[in-house]
């Protein structure tokens, strides 16, 4: 069941017409013009990339579940979907699953893209920064997922969505920040448990609120 | 047996349910009619129970249902086979090819079958619910305005279908303001009025 509702996310995303290209395209065109903004030095790349790419992937992941939710709202399958007799927490796991495996997916493009004009992303670093993407992605997209069922009744949502969003993640996108740094300049990872831990624990707060209260929240 | 009991649904001060009780047996085809904002759909969208409701109790033992409300219900960039599809993960279904293509031939969508369910028009999109209705397998059909958008030959497929759902032993509960049409296939017509159940025929 739940592989059917992943299946049915990663179909619903790559089919629709105006998302996963644009978002893609967003996220390259504000990283490389904060790089172009920048006179060429180690330090700046470093701040672009701990710092504006965090922000972007923020952005981005916003857009994911905004677009989400409203595809299944605009024509109502809302109603439909969640009517089903599927568990509402596996529909809470799926869309968490495979968001964060799309977003990986963008993030991995973007550091393809800009390992072609800089080197200071190694390749033997990729493993370490997907696993720190893929907590981070978690903790970022459940918490999302959480706030958007909340704010979708109200008429400024587009509003109200990132403005209860962003305060909640902001450590989430410093700790990540932090530990991206640490392992682009091959600073000693030990100092940075704590934001290990801290991302952990944001992503596993986001799994269990999710699995319990989704269901609550998605009702109207 | 769906059992409804003082049901009660507010919207800031507004009444649009007041307690409101009733039971559907299985297998009976039911119209909800009534005025604009009479309270039809919102009891549709409180016994699926996917709005909250502020009192009253809605009895049913691990019925399955199907919610087909007033708009599209598609995936707007999909055809029509892979919405179908789509639709039936949800319901842990898979599509069955003979039925699929029976049906389409029925309700006349086979030659649009190839195209995204966002160029079709409003009275296909409707067909387009009938086919999701006899694909997915179900116990409770609720449906918000099957009529509308519907050319003549739409609603005498309609009344087809829906005679062969009562004849499956299935319940359908369906909103209409044009009653007259399907009186004479219906169990029961409920007519609400200020969110209120005044009239059971």
């Amino acid at each position: 069941m739940l592989i059917n509702l992943i299946k049915n996310e990663f179909l619903l995303e790559f089919k629709s017409s105006n998302n996963l290209f644009y978002m893609t395209f967003f996220a390259l065109s504000c990283l490389m013009l904060s790089v172009f903004s920048f006179p060429p030095s180690e330090l700046n790349e470093v701040t672009i990339l701990s710092g504006f790419f965090w922000i972007i992937v923020a952005l981005v992941s916003i857009k994911l579940i905004e677009n989400s939710f409203s595809r299944e709202k605009e024509e109502g399958l809302y109603d439909l979907i969640y009517t089903s007799p599927f568990d509402t927490s596996k529909a809470f796991i799926a869309k968490l699953i495979s968001f964060s495996l799309i977003l990986l997916g963008v993030q991995l493009f973007i550091f393809m893209i800009y390992s072609m004009i800089s080197s200071l992303i190694a390749f033997s670093l990729i493993l370490n920064i997907i696993m720190l993407c893929l907590v981070t992605n978690v903790g970022l997209i459940g918490l999302a997922l959480l706030i958007y069922p909340i704010t979708a009744l109200n008429n400024s949502r587009s509003f109200l969505f990132p403005l209860i969003l962003f305060p909640l993640i902001v450590p989430l996108l410093i700790h990540s920040s932090n530990i991206f740094i640490s392992l682009c300049l091959n600073l000693n990872l030990s100092l940075y448990t704590e934001s290990a831990m801290l991302l952990l624990t944001f992503a596993l707060i986001a799994i269990v609120l999710g699995i319990n209260f989704f269901e609550r929240l998605i009702k109207y | 047996m769906l059992e409804i009991k003082n049901l009660s649904k507010s919207f800031s001060s507004t009444k649009v349910l007041d307690d409101i009780s009733c039971s559907i047996e299985l297998g009976k085809l039911v119209a909800l009619t009534g005025k604009n904002g009479s309270g039809k759909t919102t009891f549709l969208k409180c016994i699926s129970n996917i709005m909250n409701t502020d009192n009253g109790k809605i009895s049913y033992r691990d019925s399955q249902f199907l919610f087909l409300n007033d708009k599209s219900n598609i995936f707007s960039d999909l055809t029509i086979k892979n919405n179908l599809k789509c639709i039936l993960r949800f319901y842990n279904q898979k599509i069955n090819k003979d039925l699929y293509l029976k049906y389409i031939s029925l309700l006349g969508l086979e030659k649009f079958e190839n195209l995204p369910l966002k160029n079709l028009s409003k009275g296909n999109l409707q067909r387009n619910k009938l086919l999701i209705a006899l694909n997915v397998s179900w116990e409770y059909l609720l449906i918000d305005e099957p009529l509308v958008n519907l050319d003549h030959s739409g609603k005498s497929i309609l009344k087809e279908i829906f005679l062969k759902f009562k004849s499956q032993n299935k319940t359908v509960i369906f909103s209409t303001h044009n009653f007259s049409y399907l009186s004479d296939i219906c169990d029961e017509c409920f007519e609400f009025e200020k969110g209120k159940l005044v009239h059971v025929n």
